[in-house]
């Protein structure tokens, strides 16, 4: 066994759990699906001292439509639970896209949509679509609760605004407006278990032809998943013409600062940037029921 | 959720499971013989490490052990329970081979601490026989030739298992996706989906 010993506590309660990472700030960590963390354990990368596992806490499993629309993801909520969801596959399309792309069966299985943001690399297949959603994390600490958009959450390659005693509880998607319509591509080296090169998310608001609102994200083309503004700038207001959505690609491109690294160089994932946001745009919008 | 037998504590925390016998042992051999306590003469005792005891429900049996939490269940399945159909492949939830169902759902079994598995259904491949005889999943597999080597096999089976549980009737597409979390390095993917179809038939008692 390539693991260093360390002791694992299941808690049944968000305080209990916020307690026992605030006894050992350092060395403690938060546990859920453990695809990500136990690999780093293995690799001994890093070291934790305790894991406080979230399994058992009931009340953060839950995967909630409301009436309004809106969508509460659990912390413990998995990859599988949301692809599998019937109500996010017709009212939240793009979410179910990005969750049918992450890794495989097994670990869509496992990992959770939380653990997925929270470690917070660049490519997080949730990232780009929960932002381009406007989606925001409940997060409970010893001295209280707060919420963090999820564009300010993200502060450079797995790094995030979370302090140490930090357990997020919730993910809140709000509802989208009427027309909307959302999708989420991403090319990675092959279909499955392979991170992507790039990724672009896109949710727009359409009115009959005529688009009146549209949100770009991208993923794995800089520190953090990012917004692309002037993407969406380019085609509100618009239809999604050939011109239109060429012109917003090039403005995603504009937005990007991909590096060069072992999947794709930075020129390759310009390009990428490019095609899939013509493409997303257009899922996007295909999907928008008026 | 598993009981803990050695909670870990700090000795300026609280008193130690380990440090509180320590005492009562050297207290009870002083009692005993009058003869005051000299640590030094005493041989050290090296207890295994923190233990925890879990109840792991594998295969409809329930077995109830002391495990390391930094124990995954592969390691746990393999080395302590000897059910060694769960092969180690990558080690790092990438190649499938360690594939078993937690409640019927696939999930790496190198990925999953048996800390965390207390309290679930287990199968492994094991758990897929027929009595005595091979299962659907697994005589399909004969059937297709859906193997050079063999050693992904057994992770294919069972990932194609929890496919069929879930998608009863998969097309090739789902098969497909749904497959894709196990490697064949033999490439026997075409006969793994053959396979996998041929598996759904069997179940519903179609093809032999």
């Amino acid at each position: 066994m390539s693991m260093r010993e360390f002791d694992f506590v299941e808690p049944t309660s968000v305080s209990e759990a916020c307690a026992l990472l605030a006894e050992d700030p350092d060395g403690s960590a938060v546990f859920a699906g453990g695809t990500d963390i136990l690999v780093d354990l293995k690799a001994g990368l890093k070291h934790h001292q305790r894991l406080v596992s979230l399994a058992r806490i009931e009340e953060l499993r839950a995967v909630e439509l409301t009436a309004d629309g809106a969508l509460r993801i659990g912390a413990t909520a998995t990859i599988n639970q949301i692809a599998r969801h019937q109500g996010i596959k017709e009212r939240f399309s793009g979410i179910n896209d990005a969750a049918m792309s992450l890794a495989a069966e097994q670990v869509r299985n496992q990992a959770t949509v939380a653990g997925n943001l929270c470690m917070a690399v660049p490519s997080a297949d949730m990232a780009p679509i929960l932002l381009a959603h406007g989606a925001t994390m409940r997060v409970v600490s010893p001295v209280g609760e707060r919420v963090v958009p999820l564009r300010e959450f993200f502060v450079g390659p797995r790094e995030t605004i979370l302090e140490a005693a930090d357990v997020v509880v919730a993910i809140d998607v709000p509802p989208p407006a009427p027309g909307t319509g959302d999708a989420s591509l991403r090319q990675g080296g092959r279909v499955s278990l392979s991170l992507p090169m790039a990724a672009v998310a896109a949710v727009v608001v359409m009115e009959k032809r005529i688009c009146r609102e549209a949100t770009v994200t991208l993923g794995a083309v800089a520190p953090t998943p990012i917004m692309a503004t002037a993407a969406g700038e380019v085609v509100t207001g618009n239809e999604l013409s050939e011109d239109v959505l060429r012109e917003a690609g090039e403005r995603a491109a504009e937005a990007a600062v991909p590096i060069d690294d072992l999947r794709a160089t930075k020129e390759y994932r310009l390009e990428l940037v490019k095609v899939l946001t013509r493409r997303v745009l257009q899922a996007a919008a295909d999907r928008a029921k008026g | 959720m598993p009981r803990k037998i050695d909670p870990k504590k700090e000795p300026d925390k609280g008193v130690t499971r380990r440090g509180f016998l320590g005492s009562v042992g050297a207290g009870a051999v002083a009692a005993a013989t009058g003869v005051a306590h000299r640590a030094e003469a005493v041989p050290e005792i090296t207890e295994p490490d923190e233990m925890v005891q879990v109840a792991l429900r594998i295969n409809g049996r329930t077995h109830r052990l002391l495990v390391e939490p930094r124990w995954t269940l592969l390691f746990v399945l393999r080395e302590r329970l000897a059910l060694t159909g769960t092969k180690v492949g990558c080690e790092r939830g990438e190649c499938g081979s360690c594939t078993v169902l937690i409640d019927g759902r696939t999930r790496y079994a190198c990925m999953t601490l048996a800390v965390e598995a207390e309290g679930t259904e287990i199968t492994t491949v094991e758990g897929l026989l027929d009595g005595e005889e091979l299962g659907e999943v697994q005589q399909a597999f004969v059937m297709e030739d859906a193997f050079q080597c063999g050693y992904c096999t057994s992770g294919q089976v069972v990932a194609a298992e929890g496919l069929l549980r879930a998608n009863p009737s998969p097309t090739l597409n789902d098969i497909r996706h749904g497959m894709s979390g196990n490697l064949c390095r033999c490439a026997a993917y075409v006969h793994i989906f053959k396979a996998v179809d041929h598996a759904a038939e069997l179940k519903k008692g179609g093809r032999q």
